[in-house]
């Protein structure tokens, strides 16, 4: 368990990277649709927000699980798409950079909902403090959906410890489903670099989970 | 963990069963075996952030958003005060009326001789007013014509 839990060096592999035809991110119909967007096309914009608006508010309520947060992220999210669509490079698809968009936008959220919690705790003395903290570990060890709950903020924890990469790269593959070659084509990366990256991804999500627990965390 | 665990193990992880050698190197290697295992549950750990419902806004998503890129494009009174050009305008203004003002005050200010300390400046102030003998020789002079000349009219 412990060669597993350190960051393993990931040796070359004897295959070589798969020469497969590169997806040119310039000349897509997306592209077509960006370059119109960047050209102040409000109909191009508005195609946009309607072609990814179930997935913005998919991937937003898988992490967050509340529908009221969900509206206001997404809004955040396609109005930051508008603002910064002038420095998209075609390097990547265009999912995947809604992606990226999306889950920064979440974890920004998760953080100053965090900050704001800080404060608010900080008015009760430290026996209600205790006594809060207490029994929300209490729910949590007894109900299911707090089982669930509590899995989620974990691994939405571990997974604020790794680069923006990586996460992009774990959650694109385990919670939207990508195959290693569909990776390779929206990241414009062969698919031994993918797979290296990946294997380094989970490495780190477990050396965060190791310390997380070294720090006294329950994992449950 | 092995080379031929490491060259499957995505694919195992997506549910598809790799290459034979893979499956042949689990069954002699015990530490590949528990590395994949715990893979696995950190796999499924991630997959508790799939959105298990299609979630999709409420209508009049997209006039929301246009109502949200509004707010940011009008600026605040404040943001308008932090403007890059006419901050710098501001900037100016203030550094020239500061001057101005400066200049002013240091014009009416009363003239003391430098490295005076208090006390010399207060001995002066309170010396009695001497007139010197010639002074009152040429007041009383002054004084005579006057009364020459008023007698005259």
């Amino acid at each position: 368990m412990d060669g597993l839990t350190g960051v393993l060096p990931f040796p070359a592999t004897g295959a070589r990277p798969q020469a497969k035809t590169r997806v040119d991110h310039r000349n897509s119909e997306e592209a077509v649709l960006v370059r119109r967007i960047q050209a102040r096309d409000e109909i191009a914009f508005r195609e946009i927000v309607e072609r990814y608006q179930a997935k913005v508010f998919s991937i937003i309520f898988g992490i967050l699980r509340n529908h009221n947060d969900a509206e206001d992220i997404a809004q955040q999210v396609f109005s930051k798409i508008y603002f910064s669509i002038g420095n998209f490079d075609f390097r990547s698809s265009l999912l995947t950079w809604i992606y990226k968009i999306t889950v920064n936008e979440c974890y920004d959220y998760l953080r100053k909902k965090r900050v704001r919690k800080l404060v608010y705790e900080s008015d009760f003395s430290e026996e209600d403090a205790l006594r809060m903290e207490n029994s929300d570990t209490a729910t949590d060890q007894h109900t299911p959906v707090d089982t669930a709950l509590a899995q989620r903020d974990l691994i939405l924890k571990l997974l604020e410890k790794i680069s923006e990469e990586d996460r992009m790269l774990i959650l694109l593959k385990e919670v939207e489903g990508h195959s290693v070659e569909e990776l390779s084509q929206m990241t414009r990366m062969n698919e031994n670099t993918i797979k290296v990256k990946l294997f380094r991804a989970r490495q780190k999500l477990l050396k965060a989970a190791q310390r997380l627990n070294r720090s006294g965390q329950s994992i449950s | 963990m092995h080379q031929p665990v490491r060259e499957g193990l995505e694919e195992y992880l997506a549910g598809r069963l790799p290459s034979g050698e893979f499956e042949s190197h689990l069954q002699s290697c015990a530490e590949c075996s528990v590395e994949v295992e715990i893979l696995r549950e950190q796999s499924r750990l991630v997959r508790v952030l799939r959105a298990d419902e299609a979630v999709e806004p409420a209508p009049g998503f997209y006039a929301r958003v246009l109502n949200r890129i509004e707010q940011h494009v009008r600026p605040s009174i404040w943001a308008l005060l932090l403007e890059p050009s006419l901050g710098r305008r501001i900037a100016m203004a203030s550094a020239v009326l500061t001057v101005a003002i400066g200049a002013y005050i240091v014009s009416t200010e009363p003239f003391r001789p430098a490295r005076m300390n208090p006390t010399a400046i207060y001995a002066i102030q309170a010396l009695p007013q001497q007139d010197t003998p010639a002074v009152e020789a040429q007041d009383r002079d002054l004084v005579l014509a006057n009364l020459a000349s008023f007698q005259d009219n």
